[in-house]
């Protein structure tokens, strides 16, 4: 029997350990010279336990072993909590003989470590769940208790964290300081600090955070032995990537570090930032390699590479690069272009290659992959148009962006009714309390394909219409803004532009039909539900934008009320 | 045909175990004039093609699995089996050159063999069962308990001398499922390894390193962007491509693994499955199909980092698939899957330059064409036929068996490819092969190149006939197991049709006492008798088991089986067997009663088909596609029952009192006679009259008699029951003398009781001991309201408890059966009294109470109180054992 439970304890597969526990307790005479190797014994087995999280079965097998010792020593039992913490605080591992065999660690440092660890991986789960004052008070015990420095650091981090969310972000400092203080090379508090910073709005200090974070992530880490052959943390296991102490790749928080100097208009910044990454990204050479790997992991919330290609471009688009952006979007399309499809059916389902409902797709094919490299091609068109615009190359400028259109316009809809309705698929794309939700997560929600694609061919016709009133054909850019009204309902911009010409070319009627449908929008919807648009997108859209808006909706509005006063 | 344009050479010979070379595990490598060759021992040769001589051989620890050629470092990375992965540097100085002439390695090693030590191993891991080299990283395979593990690690730094292991990058696990262990707990994915390869995008420069790996190759820019995807492509990473045991295949970037995060094996795992191909992968390749391509061949000659528009897995079976891209209708450019069934099992393949793949099987080495030119006669074919694969293959024969690995050597001159292939009889050879076998038209030829010619012919006359031998023998042994398995389903359909009636073939067991060695020893005899029209030939074993019940005297004691088998060597119809075997040869000798014998015949597959299985694997054919010889178990048969019998106390009785004269059986009254005792029992038996007239006679029967009375057990069975069921013996005696011949009906002693009319016999026991039984006519009163009830009781008497259980026992049984027999004809009892039955019954009740209680203070009391109790439950069994109740 004992030596069963050694072998489960070992982690031999048996079944039910727990009932071989049981078992022992059962037994009213336990020899007391079996005592102190039961208690160590126990000690592994919760070990084990902690680690493939069964903290429950732990709990079980303390209250079962106490209740035995209760019973022997006729001490009345004390009212045990049923609480794992508690217990484990509780339990007092009997000293060993002094003949017993000499320990590597007895099983009174096995229960420190193993209150240690119940105790973090105890708050950290009441942290992702939200129960923010229970991982608060246990994250505390895990931060009283003897643990290294490694673990502390990343205890203090997850207090950081767990105070940010209850709102009290002077605290949090505080213990990232601690968490720093404990441990200096460890990445998680800086990107805590970077998340509180972003919080209380010091931008500067966000940035130095993320900068600092990206150093400490290129620094090799070499974790320091344990001191105990079993020690907390040999028992903690990785974060995983919802975690709040995940710090990502030196690649993932490079881009981070890019999009939010992009965000917060530090363009210059963003610039160098992005180079910095793609070169990172394209150095071929292995031992580099492994920047890559947060884009492959398949990790759904993982940016995609072709994505970190078009922000840059944006980005350099916005601080007038415009030949180096030209290169990179060149760069992008050489690669992918190959793997545009040249028809793509978009139903509720989920794009796909025929025009037939509800097919199954083939192991093979992968249709999003398709939608997604249509829409990157078609981003890579719209921003070297906007580069050649900017370089004052029209005739280029429209190329592209009537090349961008006829990639857009592959796509076809598979059931007109569903599409038509531009809101019909929220049930299926991510909804606005997912976003705030994981308001802290690295990469932003991507909100559906489906929306990029519909605000991409608005922006594209909106930039070419704006390349026709630069030409002076005013005819087709009002063709084009009239278009990009009609492809995205919900879009001020081309209603704008559209009343923007027809109030220059003196057409009062029917700009003012177009004012007031843009009105009574105005008021009844304001539609942000849909989720967050990719960067480049927004970069695009910030670029069309009309600059004269607020003087030319006042000069309507006094048209308006003049006809109506006298 | 292709053997027109095709030469073969014999290289040299290596030593191969009896059965030939298994296929999966030998490698051969090529680099420039030298051949690395591993044979599946735990050797690797190095063979120089040039001077026909073999440069080295080493020993490693265990079996060689894998080969990895590093040519520009001149090193040789070694897999040995449960040890890991092993470096070799190949640099002359540091190995000493064996001059050993081509002739004496044919048989035997070289003289000198140079044992591999462990200070070479860099990665040490039992568990690694495959590996590969990409630039500076190598991938391992191991096997877990229940998955995959792939780990990266870095290059092994440091000198030639002391190879340091690199550092590990990461580990991936895969979800694949492992193969069901075998028998003896051990996997049994030794069979065969998973195959491990890498496809590079283009221009990764992954081949001009100085790495010369076996498997890699570069993917065109399309197919590797549709198979991988756009990430992949786009950030150059090259793919990990395994192909496992299970048939999946599966996919993992290589630059995911290269960072610590992954190793953690977090929710989100970097691999894709590709692929399922339901078989064991053999082989995964790339091939180069596009005519473009093929015609540039003619220009410049093709080398490895032109990259391939097709990729291809072979699996054991022969499933193969290929995949290649492909402009649909609407112009889409979509990754085009097509599987294939070439014939099976498929033991190596390999990739040639251009659009051809080579596989080998037992019986051939054939050559596909991937290419989609070859039907020039349908127009429209040709049209679309950029990124189409051919719908169908058509293999061509080369003519070369057993061929278990196999390299497209790097060195052939234009328009030719070179194969270095093994064959299971552990030849090395190399075959040329003229690519552009159309036209090839007759030349004419001078005398050197007839010299030249006849050399080629002769070489491949020996090749032919190798071929054929082997061809024949599987073919016999295949035709030989057919007749033996159709004649094996013609006897069981025989014996398991017609369950009514008679079985064609049977089983009868009688018993019978016979002496052997001193000793009286009751035996069995088991007759098989076919009455059936099919022989039963080499294959069938009658089985006979022998179960002995637990002896019921004896707590926690087991009842034993002896399991007899008799080959059957051919029981021709109408003919019989006898088989006698001794019973009760227990440890003790004693025999433990009763005794049942369960007869069968068993058809062992194993033995007649295994043959046909293992000579081959073999059978070219997918003779046995859905039943791998893995899965055929030893045990794994036809298992035909043909009955039981129960021996009990009643057949075993010995009479000596009554066979005087028929049955001589020598050594009574004691069967385990000692001659010692005889005698003592004699002269004591003379003596005691003399010494002790005085005093009481104190023989043993007598003090039996006086404290321990004989145990007597009664069974009552109502006349009309009786009469009712023994008819056969009731016409001419009496109903109690047809009850005593029914009951000792497989006893020899029946025939004596019907002549002497007897309803009362005294007999012996196996052991010794006397067992009395006595059949006589009792009126039951108090049962019926319509009158006494005739019923006929029988008594059963012994002065052993045990043996007077043991008749008790089978009087039981056999008035059981009766019952049955009489119950299923349909028979009406007489009106019953059924206050009185149910005062038997309740009565019955308590004492069956107390006998629980009784024997729960037995397991719990000490001796005193213990014998009491057991005093008191002898008493209540005593009254259990005459029950005044009467079957009806």
């Amino acid at each position: 029997m004992y030596g069963s439970v050694v072998l489960n304890a070992q982690g031999v597969l048996l079944p039910q350990s727990g009932d071989l526990w049981k078992t022992i307790f059962q037994n009213p005479f336990i020899p007391s010279e079996m005592l102190p190797s039961l208690h160590h014994l126990v000690g592994l087995q919760g070990a084990i336990w902690l680690t493939d999280n069964r903290p429950g079965d732990l709990a079980v097998l303390l209250c079962t072993m106490m209740n035995s010792q209760c019973k022997e020593s006729g001490v009345p039992l004390p009212g045990l909590a049923e609480d794992l913490l508690s217990l484990l605080s509780v339990w007092d591992p009997c000293f060993e003989e002094l003949d017993a065999p000499l320990t590597l660690q007895d099983a009174r440092s096995l229960r420190d470590v193993l209150l240690t660890t119940a105790a973090f991986h105890q708050g950290l789960q009441e942290l992702h769940v939200g129960n923010l004052p229970l991982a608060l008070s246990s994250l505390q015990k895990a931060a009283f208790s003897l643990c290294p420095r490694s673990v502390l650091a990343q205890v203090h981090t997850a207090l950081a964290a767990c105070l940010r969310k209850m709102g009290h972000p002077q605290r949090a400092l505080l213990h990232l300081l601690e968490a720093l203080k404990a441990d200096p090379g460890q990445g998680p508090p800086l990107l805590e600090a970077a998340r509180l910073y972003r919080q209380l709005g010091h931008t500067t200090a966000e940035l130095d955070s993320l900068k600092l974070l990206v150093e400490a992530l290129t620094m090799p880490h070499s974790p320091r032995p344990p001191l105990f052959p079993i020690a907390v943390e040999l028992l903690i296991t990785p974060p995983s990537p919802a975690s709040s102490l995940y710090c990502g790749t030196q690649s993932q928080v490079k881009h981070m570090l890019a999009s939010r100097c992009l965000q917060t208009g530090r363009n210059e910044e963003a610039v160098e930032q992005f180079l910095d990454l793609l070169a990172l990204l394209m150095d071929g050479s292995m031992s580099q390699g492994m920047q890559c790997s947060m884009f492959l992991s398949g990790g759904s919330q993982a940016p995609h590479v072709p994505e970190v290609f078009l922000e840059t471009a944006a980005a350099l688009i916005i601080v007038g690069r415009f030949q180096d952006s030209l290169t990179v979007c060149e760069e992008l399309l050489s690669r992918i272009s190959l793997l545009v499809p040249q028809k793509l059916w978009l139903g509720q389902g989920g794009p796909s290659l025929r025009p037939v409902l509800s097919t199954v797709p083939s192991v093979s094919e992968k249709p999003s992959e398709h939608l997604f490299c249509l829409l990157w091609a078609s981003a890579a068109h719209l921003l070297q148009g906007q580069a050649h615009s900017g370089l004052g190359a029209r005739r280029e400028a429209l190329e592209e962006f009537s090349r961008c259109l006829e990639l857009l316009f592959r796509v076809q809809p598979l059931d007109r009714v569903v599409d038509q309705g531009a809101g019909g698929d929220v049930d299926q794309s991510l909804s606005g309390d997912v976003i705030s939700s994981s308001e802290d997560e690295l990469p932003s929600e991507i909100c559906l394909p489906r929306k990029v694609l519909q605000r991409l061919k608005a922006v594209t016709l909106i930039s070419r219409g704006l390349e026709w009133v630069a030409e002076g054909q005013d005819a087709r850019a009002l063709q084009d803004f009239l278009l990009g009204m009609q492809v995205c309902p919900g879009d001020r911009n081309a209603s704008l532009h559209l009343l923007h010409v027809l109030w220059r070319l003196e057409r009062r009627e029917e700009a003012i039909t177009i004012y007031q449908r843009l009105e009574a929008e105005a008021d009844q919807e304001q539609d942000d539900s849909e989720g967050l648009l990719p960067q480049y997108l927004v970069s695009c859209m910030n670029r069309i934008q009309i600059t004269e808006q607020e003087s030319l909706l006042q000069e309507l509005r006094k048209s308006l009320q003049r006809p109506t006063c006298p | 045909m292709a053997e027109d344009n095709q030469r073969v050479d014999y290289l040299a010979g290596f030593c191969c175990p009896v059965g030939g070379l298994a296929a999966g595990k030998p490698r051969v490598l090529c680099h420039e004039s030298e051949i690395y060759l591993s044979n599946g021992s735990e050797f690797v040769y190095i063979y120089n093609q040039e001077g026909k001589l073999l440069n080295a051989v080493y020993r490693f620890p265990d079996q060689v699995w894998h080969l990895e050629l590093l040519a520009l470092r001149r090193e040789l990375y070694v897999l040995c089996a449960r040890n890991g992965i092993y470096c070799l540097s190949l640099d002359p100085q540091s190995r000493l050159v064996d001059q050993t002439d081509g002739e004496d390695k044919e048989s035997d090693f070289p003289s000198s063999v140079f044992p591999v030590d462990s200070d070479s191993c860099v990665f040490p891991d039992a568990t690694l069962c495959a590996f590969t080299v990409l630039n500076d990283i190598i991938i391992t395979l191991a096997q877990g308990p229940s998955k995959w593990r792939m780990r990266l690690f870095e290059q092994p730094q440091g000198s030639d001398e002391d190879p340091r292991p690199g550092s590990q990058f990461s580990e991936v696990e895969f979800s694949t499922c492992i193969l069901p262990s075998g028998s003896n707990g051990k996997p049994l994915a030794s069979r065969f390894l998973p195959v491990l390869c890498c496809a590079s995008p283009p221009g990764t420069s992954v081949l001009h390193t100085p790495w010369c790996s076996s498997g890699g190759f570069v993917l065109e820019e399309t197919l590797f962007g549709l198979l991988f995807g756009a990430d992949a492509a786009l950030l150059e990473s090259p793919m990990i491509l395994c192909g496992f045991p299970d048939g999946q295949l599966c996919c993992v970037p290589l630059k995911a693994l290269l960072s610590p995060e992954v190793a953690l094996g977090g929710p989100e795992t970097p691999v894709k499955i590709l692929h399922h191909l339901e078989e064991p992968v053999v082989f995964i390749g790339a091939l180069r199909t596009d005519p473009r391509i093929l015609e540039d061949m003619d220009e410049k000659p093709l080398n490895e980092d032109t990259s391939c528009d097709c990729m291809v897995a072979v699996g054991h079976y022969g499933k193969m698939m290929a995949i290649k891209s492909s402009r649909e209708e609407g112009g889409n450019l979509v990754p085009e899957l097509r599987e294939y069934y070439i014939r099976g099992p498929i033991l190596c393949a390999a990739c040639g330059v251009g659009s051809r793949m080579y596989y080998s099987t037992h019986s051939d080495l054939s050559v596909v064409d991937l290419a989609c030119n070859s039907n020039p006669s349908d127009p429209e074919k040709i049209d679309n036929a950029q990124g189409v694969l051919p719908p169908v293959l058509s293999p061509a024969s080369l003519s070369i068996c057993s061929v278990v690995t196999l390299s497209v050597s790097s060195r052939a001159p234009k328009g030719e490819a070179e194969l270095l292939a093994l064959s299971a009889k552990g030849r090395l050879m190399t075959c040329s092969l003229d690519l552009g076998s159309e036209d090839s038209r007759p030349v004419r030829m001078n005398t050197g190149k007839v010299g030249q010619k006849i050399k080629e012919l002769l070489s491949g006359i020996g090749n032919v006939s190798e071929r054929v031998s082997f061809l024949k023998k599987a073919v016999d042994q295949r035709n030989r197991a057919l007749t033996c398995l159709n004649e094996a389903m013609n006897v069981s359909c025989a014996l398991l049709s017609n369950r009514e009636g008679p079985k064609p073939i049977n089983c009868t067991t009688t018993t019978a006492w016979s002496r052997f060695q001193l000793r009286d020893v009751l035996t069995a005899t088991c007759l098989l008798e076919n009455s059936s029209d099919y022989s039963l030939d080499q294959g069938w074993t009658f089985c006979i088991q022998v179960f002995t019940s637990s002896c019921a005297l004896e707590v926690d004691s087991v009842g034993s089986a002896i399991t007899y088998t008799i080959p059957v060597d051919q029981l021709t119809p109408g003919s019989k067997r006898e088989v006698t075997l001794p019973l009760g040869s227990n440890e003790n000798g004693k025999l433990d009663l009763p005794v049942t014998i369960s007869c069968a015949l068993f058809y062992s597959l194993k033995e007649i088909l295994g043959s046909a299985l293992t000579s081959s694997d073999s059978l070219d054919a997918p003779f046995f596609d859905d039943c791998p010889p893995d899965i055929l178990p030893d045990r794994d048969g036809i298992f035909l029952p043909l009955g039981e019998y129960t021996v009990d106390m009643l057949q075993c009785l010995r009479f000596p009192s009554l066979a005087v004269a028929e049955v001589q059986v020598p050594g009574l009254p004691s069967p385990t006679s000692d001659p010692v005792k005889t005698f003592l029992e004699a002269s004591r038996g003379q003596v005691e009259p003399e010494h002790m007239k005085n005093i009481e006679p104190m023989g043993p029967d007598f003090l039996r008699a006086k404290y321990l009375p004989p145990s007597v057990a009664s069974v009552k069975v109502s006349s009309e029951l009786l009469k009712n069921a023994l008819k056969e013996y009731c016409s001419e005696v009496p109903l109690c003398c047809a009850t005593l011949q029914w009951l000792l009906a497989e006893n020899s002693i029946v025939d004596i009781v019907k002549t002497q009319v007897l309803t009362e016999v005294q007999g012996v026991a196996p052991d010794g001991n006397d067992v009395h039984l006595l059949v006589r006519e009792v009126a039951v009163t108090e049962l019926c309201p319509a009158g006494p009830i005739q019923a006929v009781e029988i008594q059963m008497e012994s002065p052993s408890l045990a043996n007077m259980c043991r008749v008790h026992h089978a009087v039981i049984r056999r008035i059981q059966i009766m019952i049955v027999d009489q119950a299923a004809q349909g028979s009406n009892p007489p009106d019953l009294r059924v206050q009185y039955l149910r005062q038997i019954h309740a009565n019955h009740e308590i004492l069956l109470k107390e006998v629980q209680s009784l024997r729960d203070r037995l397991c719990v009391e000490d001796d005193a109180s213990a014998s009491a109790a057991a005093e008191r439950l002898l008493q209540v069994y005593k009254q259990l054992r005459n029950p005044s109740l009467i079957l009806l």
